[in-house]
């Protein structure tokens, strides 16, 4: 375990070293010079003079080699540094600080209300195999899957803070106003966990040892919670980074009609604008975050899953 | 829009090998299950309509016409016209031709990738499966729609850009289980004894272990179709792809907003068809999984 | 132990997500006042955003506002104002952008915007001229001297009295810190003359000192107390003059004022105002219709129409429209620079049909030229009228024909392609872009439509830009004509916007004329001559006035919508329980 731990360890400044080159590589992908984007946006309808392009030039510190760049951008961020966004002016690095924020409350709002749900939906599926309710579960599934949670979001707002007035339509500050956002997020992680429990389990309640249990006179539910819940959430948790992706690739879309003043919005408003560095600075940011839920969610799975333990060895 | 990849994992094994009697069989209890027929149904027409949509009988879904806005649907206008006047029943055949074409384009883009990449990575092991699945690993860390939505933000707004980005995003998954699977399918008996005949690779490659990889790809792509759709239809509507006056869902969505309240018909329309044609590749993918995975295929459907 | 922390596995494993997203958020707590930002995009300076009125109150320059002015409370709400008993409610607005910092020298929009800055002159509600505001007013003594009477009895929400002195140092102030201002302003000097009285000394004439002294920038402000705050401070400062204090601005985000009751204009009704910025349409008519605000501003078209049907709801506009919604022309792409298909596409568009689409009744009108016929009219100056018929005549006299009978014309083999590019923001651009599409390619001109982002206007990447802006700058008609050609209102600086790289010197020869003019008529008659050169050449295809249009609770007292973009709230509206 302690061996697995350190060898996850030590690859972890590899793939934030890899994160960093990837994210640099985004900036230097897009078209434009820096330099001359800032001083647009500093005097708006000018065009700025080759002198000054070339003074900005080396305010940014441009004319130097792509590896310095490289080189200063990394000990930049390593410091909590990510550079100034071009329509602001301001510190990359305080902007994602300040609206992580929100997007960590709708995104735990989310995944509360996921798990909440998917969770004791998925069992009830499994256990009772074609039953109504499973026939039920199912279909809410497969249409929380595929329902495009931008529509979806919409109709929403219609309906509760519109036309019943039960909610805000948006905004954020108070606790009434996470309901309808983390409902229109929640969704697609909730149907891709109650799929994904419900399928373990099934598997898990076929298992020898369950069936030695049933065998040893033990009660229907003893078997499914204390013996095949545990195995049947493993996946679960194993795919909490991938959740993590989900909430938030879609907080992106649903911050944006919501206006809840997260990253996510941040992050559309800058791709729209190019704003080369917010976007490369959130890339960053986000992977990381991801890198280490996955990591933590990897470990715990390993604390949990026997198998796993004693198995094969993967990094 | 997500990379699926830890459930895939989960689900897509080796593809079963059976007898052809034992699969016709198998083929017959597939037609059996509802929603896999629906799948099927809801695919066949989509790509049956927009394979077709350029010599249907429909209105041309760009042409403009300012006095007849915003009609309700009629014997004319099947679905009525939207804010400039154009038929939207042909905007959302059109449309799906244009989804359609983008999914794919960026499905074929991923596989090609995720092909080169997960062969060589599982069939040579060594440094280059390591640094390979370093890469991989990493690219993990950045969620899709993220990636995608920095990269379209580089690149500039564009449906070339859109696909481009998810294409460039969407392989990581995909070639973390086509590793798997060449691992798996190296390590069986006949290609170790055609190795130890002195194939060479690529003859191995072509003749074993392609043909095992063709499941699992037949299934992710179904699977992952629907994802597809959702990805850069959100892109479209976030203003990130096609440009007007080009038919796409999401932009279709997007051109939509305004009339949320007074037309939200314009709205309800292109979601309802992402919604459809998600779901669609949806059930067929989980018929096709439930179909090629031994695990499953004694039993009925279990997920 | 392991045991025990795997039957708990279930829990721990969504609680250490939660933990963890705790410490992140514990990490990244704001208290960033965020106060710090810089320059607004060109997107918001060309953002009209409007208004409310002001009343007329300080419009009068009389000889009763040189007392110390007691706060006169207006007799229908001397009542409810003057009893501190009665707890004052606040109002929410919705706006589109919170994108400047509060301090005017760096930019001053949502100070000015939200009530809390104040100039020496505003722009006027009727005719978009400056009008004394804390000024009594202005007289010009030779080209080069100004003396302009201070209103008696302003006080910063500091404390500090606002005398000569004071606007001095804040004149002094913004030349020193905005260099747009001093170049605009060209103040050479500023001198006491008495408590009341400055002299302003220019180096070059400044016909239209008054009216430049309008720009937000020129917002009166306590200087030593915002050098002193310092960057970031500028709230803790106090060192404005409007009706309302910033309390807590999150850029981007929110904004919290409270009531400066010692007003000089009277004690405002409200507690405060907290502004949000809902940059999407749709979210901000939701959040009016679902009672999350009493007011916001900028409705579309549609908004209006549900606005208007929803009971509790109105629509408020001052029904001027004070900015354009057009489309550069370029002049360097080979396409449109030959005059004879600049006027083939000018034609072949149905500008007004367009305008009906983007600017509907209540919303906006046609814009056939530049500047609005309610301030500027110009008898004579007419744009080019739609006319496929004389459009394909053009074409065909410009060499261009569809030798291959693809529906689209060629010359030479080369099919005749345009590009008109738009940006999102603004609602009306993709529109007009599209049908405009669809237009041009009924007389054989194939377009791509490019909706990208404003800035692209600056690469040579297109023939036709949608452009939305607004044109009551500085009160001052020369100017907005010039503006648009890449000329000062004096003709003799060139630093503004010519996107479309457009030989601006026949339109520079008539600007000139308003060297030292400072009568609005002569101004006005300058303006349609320069107009009528513009449309002449095609300059630019101007297609809709648009007005501003808030939207508005039933509950909102008093509320008095100005045209133009600089005013939202005054310190007369209210709110109703």
């Amino acid at each position: 375990m302690l061996a697995y731990l350190a060898r996850r360890l030590a690859t972890l400044p590899l793939l934030l070293l890899g994160i960093s080159a990837v994210s640099f590589a985004l900036l230097n992908l897009a078209p434009g010079d820096p330099a001359e984007i800032v001083l647009r946006q500093r005097n708006p309808g000018q065009l700025p003079s080759a002198a000054a392009v070339a003074a900005m030039r080396t305010e940014l510190g441009l004319d130097a080699s792509l590896p310095a760049q490289y080189a200063r951008w990394v000990s930049g961020a390593l410091m909590g540094d990510l550079g100034r966004s071009y329509s602001t002016e301001r510190p990359v690095a305080a902007q994602l600080a300040r609206r992580t924020v929100p997007t960590a409350m709708l995104t735990a709002a989310a995944l509360a209300l996921a798990l909440l749900v998917a969770v004791p939906m998925g069992i009830l599926s499994a256990r009772r195999r074609g039953s109504v309710v499973d026939t039920v579960a199912r279909l809410a599934a497969l249409v929380g899957a595929a329902a495009p949670s931008y529509a979806l979001a919409y109709g929403l707002i219609i309906l509760f803070a519109v036309k019943l007035s039960w909610l805000p339509a948006l905004g954020y500050g108070s606790a009434a106003q996470v309901v309808l956002p983390a409902i229109a997020l929640s969704l697609a992680p909730m149907a891709q966990l109650m799929r994904l429990i419900r399928a373990s389990m099934l598997e898990t309640l076929g298992q020898d040892y369950i069936r030695t249990a049933r065998a040893k006179g033990l009660s229907e539910q003893t078997v499914a919670f204390s013996h095949a819940l545990r195995n049947a959430l493993l996946p679960a948790i194993g795919a909490t980074g991938v959740n993590l992706g989900y909430l938030l690739s879609g907080a992106v879309i649903i911050e944006t009609i919501f206006t809840w003043p997260g990253l996510g919005q941040l992050m559309v408003g800058a791709a729209l604008t190019r704003d080369y560095p917010v976007v490369q600075g959130f890339a960053t940011y986000i992977a990381v975050v991801v890198l280490l839920v996955n990591l933590a969610a990897d470990v715990a799975l390993r604390v949990a899953d026997p198998r796993l333990r004693f198995g094969r060895n993967e990094t | 829009m997500i990379r699926d990849a830890e459930h895939l994992a989960e689900s897509v094994p080796v593809l079963a090998v059976g007898t052809s009697a034992r699969r016709r069989r198998r083929w017959l209890a597939l037609l059996w299950e509802p929603g896999t027929v629906l799948g099927l149904f809801l695919v066949a027409s989509l790509l049956l309509a927009g394979l077709l949509s350029p010599w249907l009988p429909l209105d041309d879904p760009t042409e403009i016409n300012l006095p007849e806005r915003l009609l309700p649907p009629s014997t004319t206008h099947l679905l009525g016209t939207d804010h400039l006047g154009r038929d939207t029943f042909s905007r959302i055949v059109h449309g799906g031709r244009m989804t359609l074409l983008a999914a794919i384009t960026t499905l074929a883009l991923s596989m090609t990738i995720a092909l080169t990449v997960g062969i060589l990575s599982g069939y040579h092991g060594g440094w280059p499966d390591t640094a390979l699945m370093g890469v991989v690993d990493l690219l993990l860390a950045f969620p899709s729609l993220i990636l995608a939505l920095a990269v379209a933000g580089a690149l500039g707004p564009g449906l070339f850009n859109v696909l481009l980005a998810a294409g460039a995003v969407w392989w990581v998954g995909h070639a973390r289980i086509i590793r798997g699977v060449t691992m798996g399918a190296r390590q069986m008996e006949y290609v170790t004894a055609a190795r130890a005949a002195g194939a060479g690779s690529g003859r191995i490659i072509l003749r074993h272990i392609a043909p095992n990889i063709l499941g699992p790809i037949v299934v992710i792509a179904s699977l992952d179709v629907g994802w597809i759709i959702l990805g850069i239809a959100g892109l479209n509507f976030l203003g990130l792809g096609a440009q007007p006056p080009t038919p796409e869902w999401g932009a279709m969505l997007n051109d939509a907003r305004p009339h949320l309240q007074t037309e939200p018909r314009l709205l309800l329309l292109p979601g309802v068809a992402i919604f459809v044609a998600v779901l669609g590749f949806n059930l067929l993918g989980d018929g096709l999984r439930d179909l090629l995975d031994p695990r499953t295929a004694s039993s009925p459907r279990s997920s | 132990m392991r045991i025990l922390l795997r039957q708990h596995i279930k829990l721990i494993v969504p609680g250490a997500l939660v933990v963890l997203l705790a410490v992140a958020m514990a990490c990244g707590a704001p208290s960033a006042p965020a106060e710090n930002a810089p320059a607004p995009t060109a997107a918001q300076s060309q953002a009209p955003v409007a208004a409310t009125a002001v009343p007329q109150q300080p419009a009068q320059p009389s000889a009763a506002s040189e007392q110390p002015t007691a706060p006169p409370a207006a007799a229908g709400q001397a009542a409810t104002v003057a009893d501190p008993e009665v707890e004052r409610p606040t109002l929410n607005a919705g706006v589109i952008w919170l994108s400047t910092p509060l301090d005017p020298a760096e930019s001053g929009w949502v100070a000015s915007q939200s009530g809390m800055s104040e100039n020496l002159f505003r722009l006027s509600a009727s005719d978009l001229g400056p009008e004394p505001w804390l000024a009594t007013g202005a007289t010009q003594i030779d080209p080069l001297t100004w003396e302009i009477g201070i209103r008696s009895g302003v006080v910063f929400h500091n404390g500090k009295a606002m005398d000569a002195q004071a606007v001095k140092d804040s004149l002094d102030r913004t030349v020193r810190l905005s260099e747009g201002s001093a170049e605009s302003l060209a103040i050479d000097s500023v001198t006491v003359k008495d408590e009341q009285t400055i002299v302003v000394t220019t180096s070059e004439p400044r016909p239209t000192l008054p009216g430049l002294l309008t720009t937000p920038a020129v917002a009166i402000t306590d200087a030593a107390a915002a050098d002193a705050a310092g960057e970031g401070n500028f709230i803790d400062a106090g060192a404005l003059t409007g009706p309302y204090m910033p309390t807590h601005y999150v850029i981007e985000e929110r904004l919290e004022t409270v009531a400066y009751d010692d007003y000089w204009g009277g004690k405002p009704p409200l507690a405060g105002i907290n502004q949000i910025a809902i940059p999407d349409t749709n979210s901000r008519e939701l959040a009016l219709q679902a009672g999350d605000v009493d007011v916001v501003i900028n409705l579309s078209p549609e908004g209006v129409q549900v606005i208007e049907a929803e009971p509790g709801l109105r629509v408020a506009t001052a029904g001027i429209g004070t900015s354009v919604v057009m489309w550069w022309v370029n002049f360097e792409r080979e396409a449109l620079s030959d005059p004879l298909v600049r006027q083939a596409v000018a034609h072949a568009i149905d500008r007004e049909s367009i305008a009906g689409l983007v600017a509907p009744a209540g919303t906006g009108s046609f814009a056939d030229t530049l500047l609005p016929e309610d301030l500027v009219s110009c008898p004579g100056v007419a744009g080019p009228g739609f006319d496929p018929a004389r459009s394909r005549a053009l074409l065909s006299e410009a060499g261009y024909a569809d030798a291959d009978g693809d529906g689209f014309v060629e010359k030479d083999g080369q099919p005749l392609e345009i590009v008109i590019g738009g940006y999102p923001q603004r609602f009306q651009l993709p529109i007009m872009a599209e049908t405009a599409q669809a237009m041009l390619a009924d007389v054989g001109i194939r377009v791509d439509v490019q909706i990208t982002e404003w800035s692209v206007v600056k690469e040579p990447a297109w023939d036709l830009f949608g452009w939305y802006n607004n044109v009551v700058d500085a009160g001052d008609p020369v100017l907005n004509v010039s503006k648009f050609v890449g000329l000062e209102a004096n003709a003799e600086s060139s630093a503004a916007n010519n996107f479309g790289h457009y030989d601006n010197t026949g339109v520079a020869g008539v600007v000139s004329q308003a060297g030292d003019v400072s009568d609005l008529e002569e101004r006005k008659r300058i303006a349609c001559e320069a107009m009528a050169v513009v449309t002449e050449e095609i300059a630019i295809l101007p297609v809709a006035h648009a007005y501003f249009v808030y939207g508005v609770s039933e509950r909102v007292t008093n509320f008095d919508p100005h045209p133009a973009h600089l005013y939202y709230f005054d310190h007369r509206i209210g709110l109703t329980e």
